[in-house]
C-alpha cells in the first residue's frame, strides 16, 4: 500500500488552491489551514480532491473533530484512512 | 421540429444585499464577492407566489413579441417545486390568470436545478408526439418562501426569478439529445421538509457536483458527436461562483465560455439556465450551446441546443 507524504498533499492544495491568492509553499504544516487564509470553500475543494485522488470517503463526523484541519493532520489521517481500507 | 424560439425573465427589482450581511454570518465581502459570487439577492415581494411570477415573464414576452397571438398556445408548463398550493398545479393557475384557450395542455414538472434540461425534452417529445405548435415553458421557484433567513448556507445563495420560454416549430435553437444521471439514495442532501425549512449539504452537494457534472458534460457532447471545442457557450446551472469555476476547471473548460451571472440574481433553480441564455439569443456567434442542471435530488442533466441557419 502507498504511503502519502506531505509533498502530495502540497500537490493536491496547489491545484486546489491556484485560484486563490494563496501560497502554498509558505504554508505552516502544523497550523490549521482555517487560520492561514484557506476558507471553508477551498478546504471543501482540498477535501474533495483527495477522496478523488486516493479514492476514499471523509466523513462529516472526522471533519467535525478537525482531523484534517492542518497538513500534517491530513497526511496523518489520510494514511489511517488508506491502512483501514486495505 | 419543436425548438427554442425566445425566452423572457422576470427578476424582482427588490434585492437583498449581502454585504450588509458580513458581520451576522462572519464572512468578508472578498468571500462573498469572488467566492460566493452573489452580492445582491433578488426578492419578489411577500405573498407573490410562483405562478405571478410567471405571469410577470409572460408579460415581458408579450412586449418582445407583439405578434404572439396567445390563442395559438396549446401547450403551457410550469417547472416548479414552489408551487403556489400543494394542490391544484401551479400551471393550471398560470393558464387561467393568462386567459389561455382551454385546449391548451397544461402541466407541472416537479424538479429543481436540472428541470430546465429535463423540461426542455418532455416539452419538445410532448409537443410532437400530440401535434402542438406553440408552447410556454415556464421556470418559477421563490426559494424565498423557504429559506431560514439565518442560514448562511443558502440565504446568501438563493435568489427569486421566472422564466419563460417560447417553444415553436419555427425555432431560433433545435434540442439535440440528452443525458440524466440521478443519485436518489442522496435525496436528503438537499431537502424541504413538512414544517422545517430548505436544508442543503453545501460539501457533499459539492462532491457531487464536481464527480457527477463532468461526467455528464463529457456525455453529452459523445451522445450527440461533438467535441468539446465545438461548443461556444457553457450554460452551467449557478450553484455559487466558486461552484462554476471550480466546476469549469475540473472539466477544462475555456473560462472565456463559461458565463457567471450569479452576483444581482443570485442561484434561481430551474430558472438559472435560461436566465443565462437569454443572453445569446440574438447573438449569432453562439451557434452550439451546451446546458447542464445539476442539484436536488440528486439530479443532473444536459444537454446541447443548436441554433437554426438563417
Amino acid at each position: 500500500m502507498k504511503s502519502v507524504k506531505k509533498e502530495d498533499i502540497v500537490k493536491i492544495l496547489e491545484y486546489a488552491l491556484a485560484d486563490s491568492e494563496i501560497i502554498v509553499s509558505e504554508l505552516d504544516f502544523s497550523i490549521g489551514l482555517d487560520t492561514q487564509g484557506v476558507d471553508s470553500l477551498d478546504r471543501m475543494n482540498i477535501i474533495f480532491q483527495i477522496q478523488d485522488d486516493y479514492g476514499v470517503q471523509i466523513s462529516e463526523e472526522s471533519l467535525e473533530a478537525d482531523e484534517w484541519l492542518t497538513i500534517d493532520k491530513i497526511v496523518e489521517s489520510l494514511n489511517k484512512l488508506l491502512k483501514q481500507q486495505g | 421540429m419543436i425548438g427554442i424560439k425566445n425566452i423572457c425573465v422576470h427578476i424582482p427589482e427588490t434585492v437583498i444585499d449581502n454585504m450588509a450581511k458580513t458581520a451576522k454570518f462572519n464572512l468578508t465581502a472578498d468571500f462573498i464577492e469572488k467566492k460566493i459570487g452573489v452580492v445582491n439577492v433578488p426578492r419578489k415581494h411577500a405573498g407573490q407566489t410562483a405562478s405571478d411570477l410567471c405571469v410577470l415573464a409572460y408579460q415581458k414576452l408579450m412586449e418582445e413579441d407583439k405578434s404572439l397571438k396567445p390563442n395559438r398556445i396549446d401547450f403551457l408548463c410550469v417547472c416548479t417545486q414552489n408551487g403556489d398550493f400543494q394542490l391544484p398545479q401551479t400551471s393550471s393557475i398560470v393558464q387561467g390568470k393568462l386567459d389561455l384557450p382551454g385546449n391548451c395542455a397544461v402541466f407541472d414538472i416537479g424538479l429543481g436545478c436540472s428541470g430546465y434540461v429535463y423540461a426542455l425534452h418532455i416539452a419538445k417529445n410532448f409537443m410532437q408526439m400530440n401535434g402542438k405548435k406553440l408552447g410556454l415553458l415556464f421556470t418559477s421557484d421563490p426559494y424565498s418562501d423557504i429559506i431560514d433567513p439565518e442560514d448562511k448556507n443558502t440565504a446568501l445563495i438563493f435568489g427569486d426569478g421566472a422564466t419563460v420560454t417560447l417553444l415553436s416549430e419555427n425555432p431560433i435553437f433545435h434540442i439535440g439529445k440528452a443525458v440524466f444521471f440521478t443519485d436518489g439514495k442522496k435525496y436528503n442532501l438537499i431537502i424541504k421538509r413538512k414544517n422545517d425549512y430548505f436544508y442543503m449539504n453545501g460539501r457533499s452537494v459539492f462532491d457531487f457536483v464536481m464527480k457527477r457534472v463532468p461526467q455528464s458534460i463529457e456525455q453529452c457532447l459523445k451522445i450527440n458527436q461533438l467535441k468539446i471545442e465545438l461548443i461556444d457557450i457553457f450554460l452551467l446551472h449557478q450553484g455559487s461562483k466558486y461552484l462554476v469555476k471550480n466546476l469549469a476547471k475540473r472539466s477544462k473548460l475555456d473560462l472565456e465560455k463559461v458565463p457567471i451571472n450569479l452576483r444581482n440574481i443570485g442561484n434561481t433553480v430551474s430558472s438559472s439556465i435560461p436566465i443565462l441564455l437569454k443572453n445569446y439569443i440574438k447573438d449569432q456567434n453562439a451557434k452550439t450551446i451546451l446546458l447542464s442542471g445539476f442539484g436536488i435530488g440528486l439530479s443532473v442533466a444536459s444537454t446541447i441546443i443548436r441554433r437554426v441557419p438563417i
